[in-house]
């Protein structure tokens, strides 16, 4: 039983740590960029930018001010998400992040679901069919994939699947000519379910499979790895002897003793895939030309655009210590001891 | 008891195996289409109406007065015009909003008469005053492309009582002030009248002289019409800055739009057949190819890596692509495998268009290659033809610039000159006599008692496929007649940097004076290379002789042909003879796109987006 102060004040503490994480990194962040360029207003600026222009800018970003005081400012834009105009395509960045963030956060989540259920699943088997040739076979096919950089598979799966078997399309997020559905969620295939676009929806869903089964296929394995581990822990721990003991019947023991506690591990290790395939992006929607945030990196360092580049930096890392803290709320919820912060007594 | 849960998972992955097995064997054994369709019919009978192409790069902007990229180049150029467009033959130009033009005989004041009747595709009025603010904003805003108007004209840059002048008028009913600004003499641009508009030479940087490329220079986006009601509403012109509505809107004169939203960064461009085009009722005697209107009704211009461009040529999504480079061989034959497909080597203006590859010798940083001898041998050294044949297959050509092959007036340039040519004995013979030791190719050393050639530090870009191929073998030339480099990589930006600063020095290198360098043209002109190779001083185009840049003065300013060619002739064999550069190779330019395509010009060789032409309004089905 969960009990609703304690869960509470750990959601807290949790919250809190989350936040003097993310406070962190924008300090560092800041740090970082000032000292690969000591004068980050030319760089907003651009290239063939005025004398007077570079001022402008110093004043409005308070970049003429003592580094204490500009920290305090870069922390108080990161927060109310004020990065400024880019350089570059003269558009203002955080509209940018907008667009481009919700097509990663499409694209990493669709794969997520993918990951994770293929990883526990594929772990479940392996752990509950332990040193035989079909844990022997997962064991292998997931290593393999993991190994695989993300520019090879992206590669070999078009090669695959929109050059010998033209099934399914090579890039883009909907067929040539298709309208894209109106921003309502920012997320294309849910947007157009509200909109009842079914046409936009399955051209959506066409071209996301590709982009997500390479980073999901890619990623899994760690999933597999972790779940695998956790099962054969559970399976072999005293609470399921003692259920199958108290005459609990062995497959019943398996559900809701081994994959619950399994799910424990899997859950922690998915909340740390969120943050590792955001940087997969970069490589997997450049290849498949996807509009994310991957991209638009990408695009930024080709064109050495640091303005836009450090709020990217921040939403990756953000995203890694929000997806954390889901995480550990779903941990907390899953293992009731986490929230209690006490062992449970056996018996 | 065996775990029932196992089993049953065992039993579902099999299953799914089974059906993947199965749905696989059906598509390896059904026959199917393999590649786009050899008609462009449908069952129905009716063509298409919308083109895919594909490409590697995407625009840095729509905005003609700051984009300055090929695939920039490629939208505006359909969606905004300007005075003049190159005639499809090559040689001359052809008026596009200018219905005709006069010039005075000194070649300083150009008289542009404009069409009337034109409009942007909002309603609004195209005209000469128009035009007079397109072209002041260009300079005003002062970004990349600006320096294209500012050879000639007043430079005006950053100037903000320009841009408050050019945000006061008004373009559609100017005031008697409005007029005198406009109409006031001594200036660059002075409007005649309402449909008449003079420039004027001899403000720019190029000092008071005519220059022979200038209906060049007015082809390019920098100096297409825009409207100024519309960037009166989203910002006006701003001295020195670029306009964030006009970074990703469109709104011009031309065939096409491209709509709010039509540029999915990263993703796509759409281009949609202007309904409202000026010309859409002028008779056909009076269209040429520039200004004729749409046939497609869509043009979708997707950006994806080669081997999603090539994945969806053979699956038929998509119908003109980017080609790979020359030097990707292995794209080249799997575009080849591909039935169906038209794979076209263009013409190798279209090569130098996209670059034209040397190697350059700074005596002002390495004073060894002050030695005409030691250039001269490093000249022998390599062999051209190798180079050409391992890494390009063929597909490539050697040249003698500073002209790059296929441009106006280079075979008359270089006629009875010889390229230069391979030859291993000579090229050690030649180090001997400048006074260093040099292997000959029997391993017999010249000049045993002769201080080694310094050893050189040879800068080139991984970032380009061929130069990454070619610095090994030339590093292995060299090596073997006795000089040593230093291979040198520089990303790409710090290396076009580098190539393109004036000497002596850049980026605190004071000693990267030898290495590959190439040059691809700002616009479609002779005179962009000779007066870079020439008269600029780059770091990798250095001033070796004085009268290099008075060659090329004398081209930049020639009031006729006879005077041209003989100021391009003069430069060509001062540089060959000096051997101020060792002019390597010309990648070849392939076009690629499925037979039933149709009415792709090539005018302009400013092409290396989709490849090789600029206007989709010819583009249709067969």
């Amino acid at each position: 039983m969960v009990y609703l102060r304690d869960f509470l004040s750990f959601l807290g503490k949790r919250a809190l740590g989350a936040l003097a994480i993310m406070f962190g990194v924008v300090v560092i962040v800041f740090l970082i960029s000032h000292l690969l360029n000591p004068d980050p207003a030319a760089l907003w600026a651009g290239e063939k930018a005025r004398v007077t222009t570079v001022a402008a800018i110093k004043a409005e970003y308070h970049l003429n001010q003592p580094l204490d005081l500009q920290l305090y400012y870069f922390i108080v834009n990161t927060f109310t998400g004020n990065f400024g105009t880019d350089p570059v395509t003269g558009q203002n960045i955080a509209q940018e992040l907008f667009f481009h963030g919700f097509n990663t956060i499409e694209l990493v989540v669709a794969s997520l679901i993918i990951t994770v259920i293929m990883g526990i699943a594929l772990g479940y088997i392996a752990g509950m069919r332990y040193s035989t040739k079909i844990d022997a076979l997962i064991r292998t096919v997931y290593l393999a994939t993991w190994a695989t950089p993300y520019y090879l598979g992206a590669i070999g799966v078009i090669l695959i699947f929109s050059v010998a078997l033209p099934v399914l399309p090579s890039g883009a997020m909907y067929a040539p000519g298709l309208a894209p559905p109106h921003p309502i969620t920012g997320i294309g295939l849910i947007d157009s379910l509200l909109e009842l676009n079914f046409r936009d929806f399955l051209s959506g869903l066409q071209h996301l499979i590709l982009p997500a089964a390479v980073l999901a296929v890619l990623d899994f394995g760690i999933v597999t790895r972790v779940t695998r581990s956790s099962v054969l822990d559970v399976r072999w721990s005293t609470q399921v002897k003692f259920a199958l003991a108290r005459g609990v019947p062995d497959p019943k023991a398996n559900r809701r003793h081994i994959l619950r506690n399994a799910l424990i591990d899997a859950t922690t290790v998915s909340a740390v895939m969120f943050g590792w395939m955001l940087s997969g992006t970069i490589i997997v929607e450049e290849i498949f030309a996807w509009p994310g945030i991957g991209d638009f990196a990408y695009n930024a360092i080709v064109q050495s655009d640091y303005p836009a580049l450090i709020p990217v930096v921040i939403f990756f890392t953000f995203g890694v210590v929000i997806a954390n803290f889901l995480a550990d709320v779903t941990y907390s919820l899953l293992d009731p001891r986490i929230s209690l912060g006490t062992a449970r007594t056996q018996g | 008891m065996r775990d029932g849960i196992g089993r049953l998972s065992i039993v579902v992955v099999l299953i799914i195996i089974i059906v993947i097995a199965g749905v696989a064997v059906y598509y390896l054994t059904t026959p199917k289409k393999s590649g786009p369709p050899s008609s462009s019919s449908s069952t129905t009978g009716a063509k298409p109406n919308s083109l895919v192409v594909e490409e590697g790069t995407q625009p840095d902007s729509l905005d003609p007065a700051v984009e300055f990229t090929t695939p920039g180049n490629e939208i505006t150029s359909n969606v905004y015009q300007g005075l003049v467009a190159p005639a499809l033959n090559g040689s001359g130009y052809i008026g596009e909003l200018a219905s005709s033009w006069t010039v005075s005989s000194d070649q300083m004041h150009w008289n542009f008469s404009l069409r009337k009747g034109v409009t942007f595709s909002n309603g609004d009025p195209f005209n000469a005053y128009v035009m007079w603010y397109s072209l002041y904003r260009t300079i005003v805003m002062n970004q990349a492309p600006a320096f294209i108007l500012e050879q000639n004209f007043a430079n005006f840059t950053n100037d903000d009582k320009l841009a408050s002048i050019l945000n006061s008028i008004n373009y559609t009913s100017p005031s008697t002030s409005n007029l005198t600004v406009m109409e006031s003499s001594g200036q660059s641009f002075q409007v005649i009248n309402q449909y008449e508009i003079e420039l004027n030479l001899g403000y720019g940087y190029n000092g008071n002289s005519s220059y022979s490329a200038l209906l060049a220079t007015l082809t390019a986006p920098s100096s297409f019409a825009v409207d100024p009601k519309v960037i009166d509403a989203h910002g006006g012109v701003v001295a020195g800055q670029k306009n964030s509505w006009m970074q990703t809107n469109a709104l011009g004169t031309g065939f096409y739009l491209c709509n709010p939203g039509c540029w999915v960064n990263g993703q796509s461009v759409t281009l949609t057949k202007n309904p409202n085009y000026w010309a859409n009722n002028l008779s056909s005697s009076q269209l040429n190819y520039a200004i004729q209107p749409a046939i497609l009704q869509t043009i979708i211009i997707y950006y994806k890596p080669t081997t999603s461009r090539i994945a969806d040529l053979k699956s038929g999504t998509a119908q003109i692509i980017g080609a790979p480079d020359a030097s990707e061989v292995s794209s080249i034959s799997a575009l080849k495998a591909i039935p169906n497909v038209n794979i076209t080597v263009l013409p190798i203006a279209f090569g130098s268009s996209n670059a034209a590859y040397y190697i350059f010798m700074n005596p002002f940083i390495n004073s060894e290659l002050n030695n005409t001898l030691v250039r001269e041998a490093i000249t022998y050294a390599i062999n051209y033809n190798g180079i050409i044949s391992s890494i390009f297959s063929g597909l490539a050509q050697t040249w003698i610039g500073p002209v790059p092959p296929g441009f106006p007036n280079y075979n008359q340039t270089i006629q009875g000159l010889t390229p230069y040519t391979y030859n291993e004995t000579k090229a050690a013979e030649l180090l001997a006599q400048a006074g260093y030791q040099a292997k000959l190719p029997n391993g017999t050393t010249l000049n045993p008692s002769a201080p080694r050639f310094p050893t050189l530090n040879f800068v080139y870009s991984p970032d380009l496929v061929s130069e990454q191929e070619a610095e090994p073998i030339i590093t292995q030339e060299l090596a073997a007649i006795g000089i040593t480099v230093n291979p040198t990589q520089m990303p790409f930006d710090d290396y076009t940097t580098y190539l393109f600063t004036p000497t002596p020095t850049a980026l605190g290198s004071t000693s990267n004076g030898f290495g590959i360098g190439y040059y691809s043209e700002d616009y479609f002109a002779s005179q962009d290379y000779v007066t870079a190779f020439g008269a600029n001083n780059y770091t990798a185009a250095p001033d070796i002789f004085s009268n290099e840049s008075t060659f090329a003065a004398n081209a930049a300013s020639a009031t006729n042909n006879s005077v041209l060619l003989e100021a391009y002739r003069n430069e060509t064999v001062t540089m060959l003879d000096s051997y101020s550069f060792d002019w390597l190779y010309v990648p070849d330019f392939l076009a690629v796109s499925i037979n039933s395509i149709a009415g792709m010009y090539a005018p302009n060789p400013t092409g290396s987006c989709a490849g090789y032409f600029m206007y989709y309004n010819t583009v249709h089905y067969k």
